[in-house]
């Protein structure tokens, strides 16, 4: 540098000249840059920095109440405190108080101050449902970062009595919540978990309500946000039920409490579900919201598993109350009569080289005799003319093997045995057609709900309509308006009206002769008529079951009971079905219907 | 006022201007409400007192200060030893004012480098000649990094660089020299490292240094490859999350990935015409790190918008501009390398503090020349500023 000249000049001047062309290229890419970032993606960001300051506070909108058909409320939101805590505005020192006066050990508190992707402004649940007197305590004490919001709870007055019915809500689980974000959900959004809550989240959920609030990055609250007006919280639809509610507490309070079972009451003319109860039942309220891992672990593991739904849900050997079908289909394709007499009844029945036995050794019965006392042997001689593919083909007609439509998550089919399915489940030609005996007395693999004999039974009582069993009669929108769900068109049952009509008296038969089985379902002034069962169970005792109606002259109640393990059906069943009948007349007798 | 180059003094009066601006508006909250503008007040008392002595070194002739240039060297020398015997900080006390001795340091290190090389030509194969520049640089960049302020830090290793080349030493030296850097930065990856082997190795084949030299060379590349992972290890943790943030700054969203992110939002939703005076959200909310020191060019992109970025980058352009044509001007070599060591540091401070903001770099620490706040930046800032007025007034004298 110390030698002026021209050639160093030059060099000097290319120096220059280069070191012009690196500023120029670099701001160049900064300039690029720039209007990538604010030309292009402007929009993005924009959407990005709203996000950041833009707070939006949901307010939970209540669920819909739900009614029983007297407009009595058995389920609704009621108002409850949830204390939470923003981890950055909390002392931790206080943690010790805290959880005392909430009655959460300091160690799941820690727990949930140290979830991983906390953000330190974001309230954390702490407890929901705080009674009220903590509440007070935290207003005198005024903890930073402590607040509580009111919301809205689910609460079910009858517990027991209705779970079943009516399901229960949960919270979303991660899951849950990334699939149904889209719909307006959130984090602490709850959800129909089963039953009715389940079948008509979207009437009952109602659209929440939103506040945008303006927030620091430190979750302070600015103030509203201008420009952006709130959305008021709106409340879910009501739902009437055809449920009965005088008659589904009296059931649950009746129902032999050791046993597993279902009752299923409907009313025959229309399909109206009257009263639907499993036992065991469970409360709902400790379900509801955030449920304690504890809670949820003994409910599911439970022996006896009262979440399951026995009246949809689980399936039984119709066992004897089948005949009346059997007996039906038979005359219907006049291969016997009502006063048809068949091989007497000696206790035990020689077909090929088996012997198929009946319980009692009932002599020389008619058909209507025959289904009094429920003789085996004749339903193994009917099973025998009809064979297989007629007994199916009957069953299906019937309903059977099918869901019933009812208005509630789960429902089963049961199981119907076809010359098909045997066919797959055996071999072609390696079952034999003495598999027909069995089944014409609702044993073997025949598989049915309560709710389906319920509904069958209806038909046979109504003089031949299969009704699709509902729950919800009506939906009440919040502006008002009403929805009436119309009860869709029944199908016929495959049997004509005489046929019919001789079974209905059978019907009358087995509550009301000296030999009928039934005898312990009669009530004092009115006539029920109905069917025992007492099915085999390969694992256990039998099964008992009771399907019934009355009065027999315009019946308005059907009842199913079934009782697992419940020995003879005509013992236990048969009472609790009775009882029921006569509640539910008798209750309607006082209120003038 | 003669040689008073308005090109470079209107420019910066407006940059000074412009920051202060930014400055006031990104540092009143909105709660708790009725904040007083102290940042903005402290800043424009540094700007007084920096225009003060920008006017006095500009009567100042250079010649004094090629004199006073070692004396100021080992002076900041000094201040930096002092921190590291107090064992660290970036900051001295001085009353109401905390001293920043790295900020000083570039300007020392400029006066020392140009002092030297107006001197001494600098051969790679002269350990006498190469020895005394390097030591010149690396002893403040380690005290700075153990600071720890690992901008500035490699900000006073940099800077040799353009000044060597500006001193006349081959870009084939150059980048020999640099090798060692390059080696440390391709390390991270064995593929990179092996394809920067390969070209140092043609380049070495086809360079007219002997063999002993070529040799070194090749031997301190492939000890710096293989020590690099050590070195790393003993990064400091927020350095390292710095670069690795920088590299993925989605993989960590809520550290130092988070303020990356942040200053883009920032940039970004400015938009064409930014959302106004007094009206970005992110740095208002506090949702923009350090707003209104490393990051007041985001605030400039949030409020002021693509507009405002340009306009401050056009500022920047034109000063630069005149401070090269300054150093090219001047007759005198030392006078010629302090300008461009001046311009250097302005280009290098532009170019890695406004690509952080705009998540092109990593997060170095380094502020923004004239916008960011800071009492010791701008002051000295300032005075360079005011060296290269002095410089052009003089550019004859030789």
């Amino acid at each position: 540098m110390a030698h002026p000249g021209g050639k160093r000049k030059r060099k000097g001047e290319n120096r220059y000249k280069s070191s012009v062309w690196f500023v120029l290229v670099l701001f160049g890419l900064l300039s690029s840059r720039l209007i990538w970032l604010q030309g292009l993606q402007s929009k993005r960001y924009r959407k990005w920095a709203e996000d950041n300051r833009v707070r939006a506070l949901r307010i939970q909108a209540p669920r819909g109440k739900i009614r029983d058909r007297q407009g009595k409320v058995i389920a609704q939101d009621r108002p409850s405190y949830t204390v939470s805590i923003i981890p950055s505005q909390f002392d931790k020192n206080k943690k010790p108080e805290l959880s005392e006066v909430l009655h959460l050990n300091p160690g799941s508190l820690s727990k949930k101050l140290q979830r991983p992707g906390l953000l330190p402004f974001e309230p954390v649940r702490l407890k929901r449902d705080v009674d009220f007197p903590t509440i007070c305590w935290l207003q005198e004490h005024g903890l930073s970062g402590v607040i509580y919001e009111l919301e809205p709870r689910r609460f079910y007055p009858y517990g027991e009595a209705t779970a079943h019915l009516l399901g229960y809500v949960g919270q979303l689980t991660p899951g849950e919540y990334k699939k149904l974000k889209p719909l307006g959900y959130r984090y602490n959004s709850v959800i129909g978990r089963c039953g009715l809550e389940k079948e008509y989240e979207n009437q009952l959920k109602g659209r929440d309500g939103v506040e945008y609030w303006e927030v620091t990055a430190y979750g302070k609250t600015v103030g509203r946000l201008e420009g952006k007006p709130p959305r008021p919280p709106q409340i879910g639809s009501e739902l009437a039920l055809n449920i009965d509610l005088g008659l589904q507490v009296w059931i649950k309070e009746n129902f032999p409490d050791t046993l597993n079972g279902s009752v299923v009451a409907i009313d025959p003319r229309n399909g109206e579900i009257l009263a639907l109860y499993s036992s065991p039942s469970f409360d709902p309220n400790l379900l509801s919201g955030v449920t304690q891992e504890s809670t949820w672990t003994a409910l599911k593991d439970a022996p006896r598993f009262p979440l399951l739904n026995r009246a949809i849900q689980a399936t039984y050997p119709p066992g004897s109350i089948l005949k009346p079908l059997v007996a039906a289909a038979a005359m219907q394709e006049n291969l016997v009569e009502g006063s048809t007499r068949l091989t007497p009844c000696t206790g035990a029945f020689r077909y090929g080289n088996r012997v198929f036995k009946c319980w009692k050794a009932h002599g020389n019965l008619d058909l209507q005799e025959a289904l009094i006392q429920s003789c085996d042997i004749y339903h193994y001689q009917l099973g025998i003319m009809l064979q297989v593919e007629g007994l199916a083909s009957y069953a299906l007609k019937c309903g059977l093997g099918r869901r019933q439509g009812i208005d509630l998550p789960g429902e089963v089919s049961g199981l119907v045995s076809t010359r098909r399915y045997l066919n797959q489940r055996y071999g072609r030609g390696k079952w034999s057609p003495g598999l027909a005996l069995n089944l014409a007395i609702g044993q073997g693999e025949t598989l049915v709900t309560t709710l389906q004999m319920a509904v069958v039974f209806s038909a046979i009582a109504n003089g031949g309509w299969l009704y699709t069993p509902f729950l919800v009669r009506a939906i009440r929108a919040p502006d008002g308006s009403v929805m009436k769900l119309e009860v869709d068109h029944p199908q016929p049952l495959p049997f004509s009206p005489s046929v019919l009509k001789i079974i209905r008296e059978a019907l009358v038969g087995v509550v009301n002769d000296e030999e009928g089985t039934g005898r312990r379902a009669q009530l004092p002034d009115i006539v029920v008529a109905g069917k025992t069962g007492t099915a085999q169970n390969p694992h256990g005792p039998d099964h008992a079951w009771f399907v019934g109606y009355a009065p027999t002259v315009r019946p308005q109640i059907t009842v199913a009971v079934l009782l697992e393990n419940g020995g003879h059906g005509g013992a236990t069943a048969a009472p609790l079905a009775g009882g029921i009948i006569g509640f539910y007349l008798k209750e309607r007798e006082n209120e003038g219907f | 006022m003669k040689g008073f180059d308005l090109k470079i003094f209107l420019p910066l009066l407006l940059l000074v201007g412009i920051g202060l601006a930014l400055i006031y508006s990104s540092t009143i909250h909105p709660i708790p409400p009725g904040q007083a503008p102290q940042f903005a007040l402290k800043q424009l008392v540094w700007i007084g007192i920096g225009l003060i002595l920008l006017v006095a070194t500009y009567n100042i002739p250079p010649r004094f200060h090629l004199a006073l240039s070692y004396i100021y060297y080992f002076a900041v020398l000094l201040l930096l030893v002092f921190l590291l015997a107090r064992g660290g900080g970036r900051w001295i006390e001085l009353g109401p004012f905390n001293l920043q001795p790295s900020e000083l340091a570039k300007l020392a290190l400029i006066l020392g480098l140009a002092r030297y090389l107006s001197a001494q030509r600098i051969d790679l194969t002269h350990l006498k000649g190469f020895g005394p520049p390097l030591l010149l640089v690396v002893l403040p960049a380690l005290i700075i990094l153990k600071e720890p302020d690992l901008g500035t830090a490699l900000l006073l290793l940099i800077l040799p660089l353009p000044m060597l080349w500006w001193a006349g030493m081959d870009p084939r030296n150059l980048f020999f020299l640099y090798s060692v850097a390059l080696s440390l930065v391709s390390a991270s990856h064995w593929l990179a490292w092996g394809a920067f082997l390969t070209l140092l190795i043609v380049l070495l084949i086809h360079s007219s240094q002997s063999l002993l030299t070529k040799v070194g060379i090749l031997l301190a590349n492939l000890a710096v490859g293989v020590l690099t992972p050590l070195i790393w290890s003993h990064l400091q943790g927020y350095q390292r999350q710095r670069v690795i943030a920088f590299l993925n700054p989605a993989r960590d969203p809520f550290r130092a990935g988070y303020q990356i992110i942040q200053s883009k939002i920032a940039v970004g939703s400015g938009g064409i015409w930014g959302k106004g005076f007094m009206q970005g959200t992110q740095a208002k909310l506090s949702f923009l790190p350090a707003q209104h020191t490393d990051f007041i060019f985001s605030v400039a992109g949030e409020e002021l918008g693509l507009w405002g970025c340009l306009l401050i980058l056009g500022l920047y352009l034109i000063l630069l501009w005149g401070a090269l044509k300054i150093a090219y001007r001047a007759k005198n070599p030392f006078s010629s390398l302090v300008a461009v060591g001046i311009a250097s540091v302005f280009i290098i401070q532009v170019g890695v503090n406004v690509g952080m903001t705009l998540g092109m770099m990593p997060i170095t620490g380094l502020p923004l020349p004239f916008l960011s706040y800071g009492g010791s930046a701008i002051i000295v800032d300032m005075i360079m500023v005011g060296l290269l007025l002095a410089i052009n007034s003089r550019w004859r004298e030789y």
